[in-house]
């Protein structure tokens, strides 16, 4: 039932996000005009020795003199609306965020006055455009006027035109009002610059686009660059609001990802994504969001063309200055298109924030749904019933986690560079069908824990001082973590976490890390230690059911030290070399984990840290605003079979 | 995240690729352009203070800029001047000085030959692609024609104006001590499409990081610090999802901006580590949450 309700919700999101999409630029055109604007109080133009002959043919109505009413209220507000362009090639030249057009360009502002001309340049960053060459001015209502050139600075609301009538002028209109230009004015020295585009790249072609100033271009049709050939598609919607909630995704990774955001507007955006991975190979996926500058809600399904899909769902919301909600929601299901899933499962978080005086308070909820489907009515022959084939099974299990915590602000140690941190929590766990834990014959499916703890950590001290005052200083870092957390099942456990740096800056491009780090872990159960722990040489996990082999004696109380040294070498500003060294000392010691084969690649899930690991990692640019980020790990044959991490790692920064 | 690396890995391909796209170029346009003679041709382009070409009454400037458009017997340039063309204007190749199949038309780049006795253009020599700069614009603007007489505008006074120049803004950043030392620290900018991992940052010492990118002053940049997903980005100090940081350039040489991370959106304080990104064999809390679900794709 549930699961039906969500396709239902995610069909009614893709279908509003279209809709919303596809109605912006009518919805902007209908836009009423604002109040009136007249520009600034023009002074009387001072004598000078330029061409002062009046207009042949007087089309517009002189400035009125400060302090005259303006004839007609200018449609200020209207700039700020989408407008349309139109021309024989659009070209959007993604790394510059520019769109040039050339041939028969008529662009359309919002409140219907068009502007035509033969070239068209608009910087969508700096919100401002211009065209160029025969250009025609046609406000409603009014008459024609022609000229070289007109740029529109949408962000001020100013209109600067070069008019051609006995001879050429220069105009600034002001709040939208073309009968009324400011004759003269001084302009910007760069209002008419052309930017230089040779040499940079089309992202995508079109002859039309649709211009929400500071939010988005919507090319319909679009030609899409996919390298080495142009790709023709219906329509392609650049989001480029400055809302970072845009950025927010529901989708889980995949090796490759293609994004082509179809739809969308000031608050939606809709996104039909190509992937691939290893073991779903190429599929389709979908994403969706909704936001606001307090809000966001995403929502995907990937993959959308095979049988286990998920069904992603983020949400936040800023209800007030000081309290903020956010939710996150997956289903996991097996299902042939949108037929009758053969499983389900889902896992919610809930996390509610309020800000309190130097603290704050965070409630979270935390829900597993093993199966959100009703009892199947057929049974294995292990008497575990099932959907479709054994493979399904129906685990009614329901687990859930409450935990209600204080958090305190970071704070000085009197004038120290110290600083400490305080924390506590109440919590409880729940577990009705498969009990949490087993212990001196007792089944708990309900814990209930309290946890204090605190962080105590130093500045950035500096030990050794460089005596040439070349900063190639020598600096120390430590930080210490303290917690107990009581359950209501006889036991506690003790987290101590321990970390010490110190850092030498040799020269400006070399610096070395030097970090000792322990953390200790006891699960004390006073007397009756050696009942959860009586030391052999294998380690029974109630939580997880697995046995482990583990180092004799082991009773409950882990080790895990590491020594790290960490090399930055920053040749210049774009060349970054980065060699680390880790040991890592583990009681119990380490355990190689299973190897995973996720469609062609080996995973290793190791139990504990590889005692010797060593990282490279370089970094270098390989266009202007690309960087290839090239690293690799070595484990020096960790368990006999670990050597190099699986995959070489390439990252690409813009 | 692997996956992730490999769909960086396609997309630096793809890009690659497309930087071999050729630019969007302006198609040459013929035209009715005189036909210099062979002689002509050959000739090499007047000096500054020449007296070739037709009839100069006084000294020859030349300027170069880019065409905004030809008409009504002016040439305008993206100075937003309209200049008077002399009726005898030859239209010549820049580099050749010969003839051209170029016409003085929106977006191309032309150096113009001044009459300084009358202002008129007398030569237009074109060229697609941007030409050195010759006279400075203060010595051709009082050859600029225009009928209403120019007065200052009020926008443009007493604001401090940008200049534009490249600044080098280093980003300082103090992260939190919890802070895994194996973690990258990011810059996530508008400027870059809100990507998590936009600009990686170096680290300093065990609580620091920074990097330094060159920004055009008068730069309005938003940003926040990530540690490569947006699941762990930053926080306010309060838990409370943070606003973005702003950042103007300003005019100077370089510029220094010092932050301080308080949290990371993914940080459980409650865990003996951050992230806890390494399963151990022992694991004695009594309820093993699931790793983290929504990655980054």
């Amino acid at each position: 039932m549930q699961f039906r309700f969500l396709i239902v919700v995610v069909c009614w999101l893709s279908f509003s996000a279209a809709m919303f999409g596809f109605a912006l630029p009518a919805a902007a055109q209908q836009q009423p005009p604002g109040a009136p604007g007249a520009g600034p109080p023009v002074p009387p133009p001072p004598p000078g020795p330029a061409a002062t002959e009046p207009p042949a043919v007087p089309l517009v109505t002189p400035t009125p003199e400060p302090g005259q009413p303006s004839a007609s209220p200018s449609p200020t507000g209207r700039r700020l609306d989408a407008y349309r362009v139109t021309a024989k090639r659009i070209a959007f030249y993604s790394n510059r965020y520019i769109l040039r057009a050339d041939g028969d360009v008529n662009v359309t502002l919002g409140d219907g006055t068009r502007v035509v001309g033969n070239a068209f340049y608009n910087d969508l960053r700096l919100n401002r455009f211009v065209v160029a060459g025969n250009v025609t001015i046609q406000a409603p209502g009014q008459h024609p006027v022609h000229g070289a050139a007109f740029a529109e600075y949408l962000d001020f609301d100013r209109g600067y035109f070069v008019p051609i009538l006995s001879e050429p002028d220069r105009w600034t209109f002001t709040g939208g009002d073309y009968e009324h230009p400011l004759l003269g004015r001084e302009m910007p020295g760069d209002t008419f610059y052309l930017p230089d585009l040779s040499g940079e790249s089309v992202f995508c072609y079109s002859s039309r686009a649709v211009v929400d100033p500071r939010q988005s271009v919507r090319f319909a049709p679009a030609r899409i660059n996919f390298g080495l050939v142009f790709v023709p598609f219906p329509s392609y919607f650049l989001n480029y609001s400055p809302n970072p909630n845009f950025a927010q995704n529901a989708l889980n990774g995949a090796f490759a990802d293609g994004p082509l955001d179809f739809a969308g507007g000031e608050h939606a955006l809709a996104t039909a994504h190509v992937r691939y991975d290893s073991v779903d190979h190429l599929f389709a996926a979908y994403e969706e969001h909704q936001v606001s500058d307090n809000h966001y809600f995403v929502a995907s399904i990937n993959p959308l063309t095979r049988p286990f899909k998920q069904y992603n769902f983020l949400a936040y919301d800023r209800i007030s200055p000081g309290l903020q909600v956010t939710a996150t929601f997956q289903e996991s299901a097996f299902q042939h298109g949108f037929s009758q899933p053969l499983s389900a499962t889902a896992f919610l978080e809930l996390q509610v924030t309020g800000s309190l005086p130097h603290s704050y308070l965070q409630l979270t909820d935390y829900q597993f749904y093993d199966s959100l489907l009703a009892a199947p009515s057929t049974v294995s022959s292990g008497g575990r019933p099932y959907y479709g084939d054994p493979t399904h099974p129906w685990i009614p299990d329901h687990p859930s986690n409450v935990q209600l915590a204080w958090l305190g602000f970071r704070h000085q140690v009197y004038d120290l560079p110290l600083t400490y941190q305080l924390r506590s929590s109440f919590g409880a766990v729940n577990n009705t069908d498969t009990p949490l834990q087993q212990f001196g014959g007792t089944n708990f499916t309900k814990e209930y824990d309290k946890a204090v703890g605190f962080n105590l950590a130093s500045k950035s001290l500096t030990v050794l001082r460089d005596p040439t005052g070349q900063r190639r200083d020598l600096y120390f870092t430590a930080s210490l973590d303290k917690q107990r957390e009581w359950y209501s099942a006889p036991h506690h456990i003790d987290n101590t976490n321990f970390t010490a740096s110190f850092t030498k800056i040799f020269d400006p491009e070399v610096t070395f890390v030097a970090t000792y780090n322990n953390l200790n872990t006891g699960d004390f159960y006073g007397a009756q230690q050696d009942l959860a722990y009586p030391g052999n040489a294998t380690y029974y996990n109630p939580f997880t059911g697995l046995t482990y082999d583990v180092s004799p004696g082991f009773r409950g109380f882990a080790t895990y030290r590491a020594f790290i040294q960490q090399l930055v070498l920053t040749p210049s500003r774009s060349l970054t070399f980065n060699l680390t060294m880790r040991e890592s000392r583990d009681f119990p010691r380490p355990l190689v984990g299973p190897l995973q084969l996720t469609g062609d690649t080996v995973n290793f899930v190791n139990y504990g840290n590889p005692p010797l690991e060593a990282d490279f990692d370089v970094r270098f640019p390989i266009t202007r605003v690309l960087v290839l980020d090239v690293s690799r790990s070595y484990y020096f044959n960790f368990g006999g079979t670990e050597r190099w991490s699986p995959q070489f790692r390439f990252e690409i920064q813009k | 995240m692997k996956s992730h690396r490999i769909l960086c890995a396609l997309f630096a391909a793809c890009a690659l690729a497309a930087s071999y796209a050729g630019p969007l170029g302006a198609p040459a346009r013929a035209g009715a352009v005189p036909t210099p003679s062979a002689a002509a041709q050959m000739q090499t382009p007047p000096p500054l203070s020449a007296t070739a070409t037709p009839s100069p009454s006084g000294q020859l400037i030349k300027f170069s800029g880019q065409i905004l458009d030809d008409r009504a017997g002016f040439v305008f340039f993206t100075t937003g001047d309209a200049f008077r063309l002399d009726p005898d204007v030859k239209i010549v190749d820049a580099v050749t000085g010969g003839p051209t199949k170029l016409q003085p038309v929106t977006t191309t780049y032309a150096r113009a030959t001044f009459d300084s006795g009358n202002g008129r253009v007398v030569q237009l020599a074109l060229s697609e692609k941007k030409l050195p700069m010759d006279a400075a614009y203060n010595d051709i603007k009082r050859f600029a024609v225009a009928l209403s007489t120019p007065y200052a505008n009020p926008d443009l006074q007493h604001k401090e104006g940008y200049t534009g120049q490249g600044v080098p803004v280093t980003f300082t950043v103090e992260v939190p001590s919890r802070t895994p030392y194996s973690d990258e620290v990011y810059l996530a900018t508008d400027a870059s499409g809100w990507s998590a991992t936009a600009i990686r940052m170096d680290r300093v010492d065990a609580l620091h990081y920074k990097v330094t990118r060159t920004f055009p002053s008068g730069t309005r940049l938003l940003y926040r610090y990530t540690r490569g997903s947006w699941r762990s980005a930053e926080n306010d100090q309060d838990g409370l999802q943070r606003k973005p940081r702003v950042l103007l350039v300003r005019n100077s040489d370089v510029q220094t901006e010092k932050d301080v991370v308080y949290s990371w959106g993914d940080e459980d304080q409650f865990s003996p580590t951050l992230g806890g990104s390494i399963p151990t064999p022992f694991n004695p809390v009594p309820f093993n949450l699931p790793p983290v679900i929504v990655k980054p794709h």
